[in-house]
């Protein structure tokens, strides 16, 4: 690596500060200048949660159940798994002429950890929306007993 | 190797007494007495195969310690540190033999707080390895710590933690310095780095630099001493220890610091010391004044000892300050004297406080009708610790004042009113608490000595007297290592320019009094 | 088409780690599909899996290679470190199989959680790449976050979890903003590349001291060093106390084997930056010796004190980076190990003095404890004047060996400092000892009976304070090959 380019290396954002300025300017002209023109006049129906036009049930600020966010986090581990699968399947001829079985294998044991965690959901009860605690139910009854 | 297990037979003893079962009562104290027989006994081997008079290091052992860092088990013995190990030993037996009934609580530990605490002073008596002097320095305060705190009397608490905490500081910057020097040492001798105090010795420091290593340095020996500045945490330890620790407090523990003073301080800082001197001249003196002075108005018996102890150490280091044999070696056995009758005192303070479980002066008198010879150990040990000719307090104070004498006429003047402030005070205490009428009801029904406490306080007797009729061998034994002392610093004496407003020690005279003290 | 370079794969390089993460995923399947496993199995399981990757690890010794196309790097240094992790984890196991009995948690989660932990840890010490390394320090703060708020029902342990989430993920935002920044400017997160680029003739540019910066605060949150420490005392009062003590020691260790990696080692990464940075944790040092002492002082909970003792032992170890040579590091990996048992040992104490319900965490709960618990008492002492640096323990030659490196390097005024601040916690630690030994409980306590397990760990943990104390050579024969090799 050379070391002219990368002590010069600053010089070379100044397009991206550029950038960055008139993003800056974009969002605050038309923030500002239409704030200058348009008549305000609110009301009730106005000031209300946009819900895509329905009109809202209830205040905004209810507790969201946390398997939302659970289901969510799930959905997120799987989808990148498979974020990895599709570059591992197109390369996998090639790969497969050099390394053998190898290649095959590495999948397998990524999938195979995968699969433990998604044991653990079910066993735990977090794919069932009527969620069961059946471990911690199970053991309660042993401690209490 | 005889070194080696006088040292670390009360560690493994103590170790031992942790495995004795709490529910056998009685059993810890014969059990640790025992322990420490075991080293009293073996100074008689080591007493027929030290080389009297020859100078040097003796009965030296090393084995490689932590090799990466050179530092090593080194050790070796000279007069002082001779002298020092055999009155180590026999006053931890004597202050075991001492505890058998005033510890009635947590005996198992105290015990085993005090084989440690032995093992700590005898190993910083016999290192040689600067890194293993200051692992059985810092040894030395845990136990010490513990025995003042949890077994001691009234504001034992804040005793001990002062304590702790003035001799931490000390020797923390110590260490810095010793840390200093040994790098030092890695550059200017090259080859493999080593902790041993003779590369120490071996460096030339630039007397700017000096300076301050010395203070740093010596600092955490004048507060173990204490010279007068640092003395305030004496007077509470003191008082508040349990009998035995009081004991080796004064006994040893301020040995140690006059010991490091000597030892590594004087030949690795010679020009330093030199320049300090009249400071540390000024602050002894004040110290033996000012600590008679504060001892002569206390009303606690204990509290008493101990500000004599600081007017005693004063004295000491006043001695070894004059910078010749005399003077060296009187500190020295002054070293001795002080363990032995100071040590003594405390243990008949100790005595009383068992039956009246009190130390005020005021609620004692008359007691020599009662306990005639309880009044005559106090005597002997009263009259050892003024300096009277014929015990041994006299020859360490008369070859102090000899040494000072061939220094400055001003200090030994000054220093001379000390030994009379002292022989005031202590003659005063033992008026107000032996002679007169039994004015006190509980004191007419005071108990003698018993047998046990006889023979804790005979063989200090006899010691005192020894010493004091034939002080000959004792001298003999220190003569090699003070004339080392000597030797390191005499170099130095007249490349000081200040030094030319001070009258010097005579050239003549120094040779022949050498002299004398080889007829003797 | 061009071909594909495939990296040498050396599975052997990687043997504890993936050891140790084969048997979290065993304990967990165990956990989740045998019926009513007894603890006592599942712990048994956990100290298998801790010690064949200790000798696993063991077997490495001597390999110095590089793997994984660079991402990993197999030395003495990380071996070393790998078998302090271990030890670690398996007192922390020993002592949490005691504590979780009083709390009843989903114990088999709680060990797997612990397990990722300790594999995090290890990816730290032998990371060769900013990459890697942040993904070592994410799975140690990750598994922490949610073990620290395990005690479900106390309050404070929510409390503690939720703001080490908060200022962790904080930290980890610093750490990879500044991984971006030196990935601009270097166009390379590999440690080794990024270390010979620099030491070619590069004078630091702006952008990359910046990022370098960043890397050092992001860094600093997890060991908790001056001004980043704040949420350290919370944290450590909160978490369940294994946890605290696995935070005290694990994490801390772990983040500073990163620094070292970052920073410190001879020839790679940001050393030839060192006259730059040396300064500013000079600085970070010397506060965090103060802020973390004198906090100390004015504690009532000992696991605050001991926490905030934790962050003045960060001030001393970082004294290693600024003194920043040899016997620097090699004080630094012998004290961290010394550390690592003395509070543990520390915190184990604390759980045995405790029972179900009552805590007993005040410092004045420990009065008179030598008279009831002898042991615990004097075991008690030990870790505490080991933490304090006095002979013969462990934390003594540590801490020396640390002070003279920074004297080595003529920074006298920090030793200086550095001494001074021990002095004071003297102060506090001896207050302990002061309460245990000196004086009289206020009122009858029953504590539980120790357990085998929890004596277990405490007598481990005492027996590797006094032998690192009294024969330190043994670890530091290790510990400076491992440094001379680089």
């Amino acid at each position: 690596m050379d070391t002219s380019s990368f002590i010069s290396m600053p010089a070379q954002f100044i397009a991206a500060l550029i950038f960055l300025l008139a993003a800056i300017a974009f969002v605050a002209f038309n923030v500002l200048v239409p704030r200058l023109f348009r008549p305000i006049r609110p009301d009730q129906e106005k000031l209300s949660n946009y819900e895509c036009g329905e009109r809202p049930i209830g205040g905004p600020w209810i507790r969201f159940n946390i398997r939302f966010y659970i289901i969510a986090i799930i959905f997120l581990i799987f989808d990148v798994e498979v974020l990895f699968i599709i570059p591992w399947a197109v390369v996998y001829r090639r790969l497969y002429s050099e390394l053998g079985m190898l290649v095959f294998w590495e999948m397998f044991v990524f999938l195979t950890v995968l699969g433990v965690g998604l044991a653990y959901c079910w066993v735990k009860g977090h794919l069932e929306w009527v969620f069961r605690d059946k471990l911690a139910e199970d053991k309660s009854k042993t401690l209490s007993s | 190797m005889l070194l080696t297990l006088i040292t670390f037979i009360p560690l493994i003893g103590a170790a031992l007494l942790l495995c004795v079962p709490r529910s056998m009562e009685g059993a810890h104290k014969w059990f640790a007495f025992g322990v420490s027989l075991v080293p009293l006994i073996l100074c008689i081997p080591l007493m027929i195969v030290f080389p009297y008079g020859e100078p040097g290091f003796h009965c030296a052992a090393l084995v490689s310690w932590i090799p990466s860092f050179g530092i090593d088990y080194r050790i070796g013995i000279d007069g002082i540190s001779f002298v020092l190990i055999i009155l180590t030993t026999i006053l931890t037996t004597i202050s075991i033999a001492a505890s058998f009934e005033s510890i009635k609580e947590k005996e198992k530990e105290f015990y085993f707080f005090l084989l440690l605490l032995e093992t700590g002073m005898l190993g910083t008596f016999i290192a040689l390895d600067m890194f293993l002097f200051f692992v059985f320095w810092e040894l030395m305060l845990v136990p010490m710590y513990f025995i003042i705190g949890v077994w001691g009397h009234g504001e034992r608490i804040y005793a001990s933690i002062k304590f702790f905490l003035y001799t931490a500081f000390g020797s923390a910057l110590m260490l810095l310095v010793i840390f200093y020097l040994y790098f030092e040492a890695a550059n200017q001798l090259g080859a493999s780095p080593s902790f041993h105090f003779e590369n120490f010795v071996a460096l030339t420091l630039d007397p700017g630099i000096q300076k301050w290593l010395f203070v740093g340095f010596v600092l955490a020996f004048l507060i173990k001493m204490p010279l007068f500045p640092f003395h305030t945490w004496l007077p509470y330890a003191h008082t508040e220890a349990p009998t035995a620790g009081s004991v080796l407090l004064a006994g040893i523990l301020l040995k140690s610091g006059v010991y490091g003073f000597l030892r590594f301080c004087i030949p690795i800082f010679p020009q330093a010391v030199i320049a300090f001197s009249p400071v540390l001249m000024t602050l002894a003196i004040i110290g033996v004044i000012y600590g008679a002075m504060v001892a002569m108005v206390q009303r606690d018996v204990k509290r008493l000892v101990a500000y004599s102890s600081v007017s005693h150490m004063g004295m000491l280091l006043a001695g070894i300050l004059a910078w010749n044999l005399q003077g060296i070696e009187g500190g020295i056995i002054q070293m001795v004297n002080h363990g032995l009758s100071t040590g003594a005192l405390f243990l008949i303070v100790g005595m009383i406080y068992d039956r009246r479980h009190t130390r005020e002066v005021s609620e004692f008198g008359g007691l020599s009708k009662v306990m005639p010879v309880y009044a005559t150990f106090f005597m002997i040990f009263m009259l050892s610790s003024i300096g009277l000719p014929g015990l041994n307090g006299f020859v360490g104070e008369f070859l102090i004042l000899l040494g000072l004498m061939g220094h400055s006429i001003f200090w030994t003047i000054l220093a001379a009113t000390g030994v009379i402030l002292g022989a005031a005070y202590m003659l005063w205490l033992y008026q107000r608490m032996m002679f007169g009428e039994v004015k006190v009801e509980a004191n007419r029904e005071l108990k003698d000595l018993n047998r046990r406490e006889f023979h804790i306080l005979l063989p200090i007797a006899i010691f005192c007297f020894l010493i004091g009729v034939f002080p000959y061998p004792l001298q003999k034994t220190l003569e090699p290592a003070a004339k080392q002392i000597v030797e390191y610093i005499q170099p130095h004496l007249t490349a000081e320019p200040w030094l030319a407003s001070i009258p010097l020690p005579n050239e003549n005279t120094s040779p022949s009094i050498n002299n004398e003290s080889n007829h003797e | 088409m061009t071909s594909i370079q495939i990296p040498e794969l050396s599975f052997s390089l990687i043997a504890p780690e993936l050891i140790l993460c084969t048997a979290a995923i065993v304990i967990l399947l165990v956990d989740l599909y045998v019926k009513n496993v007894e603890r006592i199995n599942i712990t048994l399981l956990a100290l298998i899996g801790i010690v064949l990757a200790f000798f696993s690890a063991g077997t490495l010794y001597g390999a110095s290679e590089l793997a994984f196309s660079w991402l990993i790097i197999r030395d003495d240094m990380s071996v070393v470190i790998d078998q302090i992790f271990l030890i670690g984890a398996a007192l922390i196991v020993l002592m949490s199989h005691h504590y979780s009995e009083r709390y009843h948690f989903p114990y088999g989660e709680y060990i797997v959680l612990l397990l990722f932990s300790t594999l995090g840890m290890l990816i730290i010490s032998a990371s060769a790449d900013l990459i890697t390394l942040f993904l070592g320090v994410e799975l140690v703060s990750i598994t922490l976050f949610v073990l620290t708020g395990f005690e479900k029902k106390s309050l404070l342990s929510g409390e503690a979890s939720l703001k080490y989430l908060l200022l962790g993920a904080f930290s980890s935002a610093f750490m990879v903003y500044g991984i971006a920044f030196i990935f601009g400017m270097c166009r390379t997160t590999n440690l080794i590349s990024i270390g010979s680029l620099l030491s070619e003739d590069f004078i630091g540019s702006p952008l990359l001291i910046l990022g370098f910066a960043l890397l050092l605060v992001g860094l600093g949150f997890k060991i908790a060093l001056a001004p980043f420490h704040m949420w350290a005392p919370d944290v450590y009062q909160g978490a369940p106390t294994p946890i605290t003590a696995w935070i005290a020691a694990g994490s801390k260790l772990a983040g500073f084997i990163a620094l070292v990696r970052v920073f410190s080692l001879p020839d790679i990464s940001f050393h030839p930056l060192a006259r730059t940075w040396v300064e500013g944790i000079w600085w970070l040092s010397l506060l965090t010796m103060i802020i973390g002492n004198a906090g100390a002082l004015v504690q009532k909970d000992i696991k605050r004190m001991l926490a905030y003792s934790s962050i003045a032992h960060g001030g001393y170890l970082s004294m290693a980076f600024v003194s920043h040579n040899d016997v620097g590091l090699q004080a630094l990996l012998f004290y961290l190990a010394a550390y690592l048992f003395m509070t543990i040992g520390a915190f184990a104490v604390v759980i045995a003095a405790g029972r179900h319900g009552e805590e007993r965490r005040r410092i004045s709960d420990f009065a008179g404890l030598a008279k009831r618990r002898p042991f615990l008492a004097a075991m008690m002492s030990l870790f505490l004047l080991s933490l304090a640096g006095m002979p013969p323990t462990a934390g003594f030659i540590g801490k020396v060996w640390l002070f003279g490196s920074a004297i080595q390097a003529q920074y006298y005024g920090l030793a200086i400092v550095g001494i001074l601040t021990t002095l004071f916690s003297f102060y506090y630690y001896l207050r302990v000892i002061v309460y245990m030994y000196m004086r009289d409980e206020e009122k009858e306590f029953e504590a539980e009976p120790l357990s085998v397990s929890l004596t277990l760990a405490l007598s481990l943990s005492a027996l590797g304070v006094l032998i690192l104390g009294v024969f330190p050579n043994t670890l530091m024969k290790v510990i400076t090959n491992s440094v001379i090799v680089l």
